[in-house]
């Protein structure tokens, strides 16, 4: 029995798509997409389970630099594809949430979304790689970089 | 199967809003008496749950949280949201922000007069990361209807049980 997780490779610098993050306070049709997947380097190391798993959450973290961060308001939504085109859904789209600032670096826009779901990987998905989009609005930018995706998992045994 | 909490002992808050009394969330987030000090959730030796906090293969349960005021002003109207760190300056969240989480007046003086309580859901399965240290989780809370802005902190515990 094993937990871990699956993240981005930030090694270096990821700058998503355009995600509709400088809008005000509404949703728009922006995705930014975000590849998860065992690090051999990074992380925890382990193999993604295939089956018998639970995804517990992801942590993100955004890097908005200097552009007008509303940390009052700025939220985002994710969901989760097995493909890298997003036509094949596996979790989402979550709620909006509440992004909040680095205490110590205020260029940081971060957050945690609960999933807590048991998928088995399905003949469309490939192992060890999952596709986290998301969306978001009151951040400032379209296309902040990431400096953190973390998909927390553990097996049921 | 094991089960604790890890906590922390009292201490005063940084701002947890701007101003007093304040009703709207501000996006001020109050750690240990500063902006850049979250409060250390650890594993405590001399009191409470004296098991380590396991690094993998467990559920954050809750939270419960216990903070003094100044005044009863607002009695209905204290809210707390709550995020968690794994560093101490609070650049790494771990768990949250939790949606508000209205606070009840505590019905006894035990804790100190003008107290307030909440317990938090979590239910998450972390592991813990290279950036994460052993038995180490800070706190961060934003509050609404506090009449002092820095209230202090009379407990917080995590409450974690073990999955597998």
């Amino acid at each position: 029995m094993a937990s871990g997780f699956i993240e981005a490779d930030v090694s270096s610098t990821v700058t998503l798509d355009d995600m509709g993050g400088a809008g005000g306070s509404a949703m728009a049709n922006f995705w930014g997409i975000i590849t998860l997947t065992t690090h051999k380097t990074v992380g925890t190391k382990m193999d993604f389970p295939t089956a018998g798993v639970r995804w517990s959450h992801i942590e993100i973290i955004l890097d908005v630099g200097a552009s007008a961060f509303t940390s009052v308001t700025a939220e985002v939504r994710v969901f989760f594809s097995w493909d890298s085109a997003g036509n094949d859904i596996c979790a989402g789209p979550s709620a909006a949430t509440l992004l909040v600032p680095g205490q110590g670096d205020g260029t940081r826009a971060m957050t945690t979304i609960k999933l807590d779901i048991v998928p088995s990987l399905p003949p469309d998905g490939a192992a060890n790689t999952v596709y986290c989009w998301i969306s978001g609005w009151g951040i400032g930018t379209d296309t902040p970089e990431l400096k953190r995706a973390r998909l927390h998992w553990h097996d049921l045994g | 199967m094991a089960s604790g909490f890890v906590e922390a002992s009292s201490v005063t808050l940084g701002t947890i809003h701007t101003s007093t009394g304040l009703t709207s969330y501000d996006g001020v987030w109050g750690g240990n008496a500063g902006t850049t000090n979250g409060v250390n959730l650890t594993q405590s030796s001399s009191l409470g749950s004296s098991i380590a906090l396991p690094s993998g293969g467990v559920r954050w349960s809750h939270l419960e949280l216990i903070l003094q005021d100044n005044a009863t002003t607002n009695p209905i109207d204290h809210n707390v949201k709550v995020f968690l760190s794994w560093d101490i300056t609070g650049d790494d969240i771990c768990g949250g922000p939790s949606d508000a989480a209205n606070m009840v007046l505590c019905r006894g003086t035990s804790h100190g007069s003008n107290c307030f309580m909440v317990a938090i859901d979590l239910d998450m399965q972390p592991a813990i990361p290279e950036d994460g240290t052993t038995n180490e989780v800070y706190l961060w809370i934003a509050g609404t209807g506090f009449n002092d802005n820095t209230p202090v902190l009379k407990r917080a515990r995590l409450y974690w049980h073990e999955i597998f």
